[in-house]
């Protein structure tokens, strides 16, 4: 009976931790190499060329990583597009039927660039891994939801402006985003340059909600302890390098932050895996000028890590925290006297 | 998301179907086979012959089933116009086709009744049909996806607060 009892406790604990981990026996080579073998293949037979993908693996996991390997490494973020989404989204963002005209016509925009110059934006993405997974016969759903990154602004953040994938693997639901996992854009020229993350695959739900809060709240996969939209629009930013490093981001849970002067501040992550406590950095911006320093203390516990800072003088600071030369996230502290 | 559609049936002229099958040709023989030294000779022309006959009986059936496969051409439309390159598979198998700058398409094999073609388009609902015994022409129109287009970037620029100062 205790055994029984020791197997169940087992089993729950890996369900609440166990994300990609669940699958730590499974090599993705194979399903890697796969999605490299029909690189620049054409996206006018999708039965095709998910059938290419995914028949000569077993397991649904490696199937599905087959088809968003392919999509993160071979379609495009089209800045351009983006563009007019941002500018038709904010004109009618009050005005829910020219909104839905004007996406009529835009989603036709969309689908047709996906197939001629393989580019597209976030839907384009996870709309392509869903239709894929669904010629698989793999269970995967688009999820449309708010996204958040450092330039977001959340003042103007009142309807979805992302969207991702859930993906349901032996009878589990898992998290993915392949847009941001496909590479980035150049902030001065925009560019877009292919840089694949492998951190967004299967990611830690709780991890995940730190800049992604879906439409539908279930699909944060979270029961217990859900975090609130007003949660999502007062934590920290985190970047990409957060998803490589970090299994959970703990503390601090607001961006805007007041302290006291003198006063110890906290840091807490659960990180992936173990690193060099001497490689943390926080860079310090006053609104002038950058100063990167060592925390007062840095102290790593198995894969806790918690960092302390100490605030000698009062004003406005934005906290960046580095792993190397890994940007993690982003906090600001009004430091009063 | 997939419909199951099954069109009208269109009466038409054209319809090849055959239902009839050609009788095979009968040939004389001895029956049964004569092993006798003597008339080994005899059964090996018998062989011989039967050969023949299966081996040309096999062709005509053949024929025949072409024959009474359905030759289908069609065109596929969405609320405002032909589409151009919407992929056109015989479910269950590798053979497919995709429409042409005016929508249209012939399928490059004949097929038979309850075989289901299936159309896709990315970014359309999928939809399927089912061949009948008077399918010769699929006008199909395509319905797009009810969802939302979202965008937004993924960047590593770091955070700036906002100062009044």
């Amino acid at each position: 009976m205790n055994r029984i009892k020791l197997v169940f406790i087992l089993l729950f604990v890996s369900q609440s931790y166990a994300q990609i981990s669940d699958f730590k026996d499974i090599d993705f080579k194979k399903a890697d190499s796969l999605a490299m073998a029909y690189k620049e293949a054409e996206l006018t037979n999708l039965p095709l060329l998910s059938k290419k993908l995914t028949s000569n693996l077993k397991t649904d996991v490696e199937k599905f990583r087959a088809i968003y390997m392919w999509v993160c490494t071979n379609i495009e973020n089209d800045f351009s597009l983006y563009l007019k989404y941002e500018r038709k989204n904010k004109r009618f963002q009050n005005d829910s039927l020219e909104f839905n005209l004007w996406q009529t016509d835009f989603k036709k925009t969309v689908f047709k660039t996906l197939v001629e110059d393989h580019k597209t934006i976030c839907t384009g993405y996870a709309y392509l891994v869903k239709t894929l997974a669904h010629w698989a016969n793999l269970e995967c759903e688009l999820v449309h939801g708010y996204g958040r990154t450092s330039t977001t602004d959340i003042d103007q953040l009142n309807a979805p402006n992302h969207s991702w994938n859930a993906v349901k693997l032996n009878n589990k639901w898992y998290l993915c985003d392949p847009t941001w996992a496909s590479g980035k854009q150049n902030a001065e020229t925009f560019r877009f340059s292919f840089q694949y993350n492998d951190g967004y695959f299967l990611a830690e739900p709780k991890l995940f909600a730190v800049n992604h809060f879906p439409a539908d709240a279930k699909w944060l996969l979270l029961d217990e302890n859900p975090p609130t939209f007003a949660d999502f629009l007062n934590a920290p930013v985190i970047y990409g390098k957060a998803y490589t490093n970090l299994k959970r981001h703990n503390a601090p849970q607001f961006l805007n932050n007041t302290v006291k002067k003198h006063e110890t501040v906290t840091f807490e992550y659960e990180l992936l895996n173990a690193i060099n406590c001497e490689t943390v950095k926080l860079v310090i911006n006053n609104g002038r000028n950058n100063k990167t320093i060592r925390p007062n203390s840095t102290t790593l516990t198995n894969t806790a890590l918690v960092l302390e800072h100490e605030f000698t003088t009062t004003g406005l600071y934005d906290v960046h925290v580095l792993i190397g030369d890994d940007l993690i996230s982003t906090y600001t502290f009004e430091v009063k006297g | 998301m997939k419909k199951q559609v099954t069109l009208p049936q269109k009466p038409s002229s054209k319809n090849k179907l055959d239902t009839k099958r050609k009788n095979t040709p009968k040939t004389n023989y001895h029956w049964p086979f004569d092993l006798e030294p003597k008339r080994i000779k005899k059964s090996f022309g018998f062989a011989v012959l039967l050969l023949i006959t299966v081996l040309a009986s096999h062709s005509t059936l053949a024929q025949v089933k072409v024959n009474q496969g359905l030759s289908i051409s069609g065109t596929v439309t969405d609320n405002e116009g032909p589409l151009l390159g919407v992929n056109i598979i015989q479910k269950g198998a590798e053979v497919g086709t995709s429409t042409d700058s005016k929508g249209q398409f012939t399928f490059p094999k004949a097929l038979q009744p309850n075989d289901v073609l299936v159309f896709t388009y990315l970014g359309y609902e999928t939809q399927e049909i089912t061949i009948t015994n008077n399918t010769t022409q699929l006008d199909v129109v395509l319905v797009i996806d009810s969802i939302a287009i979202r965008g937004a970037l993924e960047v590593d620029t770091p955070y700036k607060s906002k100062r009044t100062e």
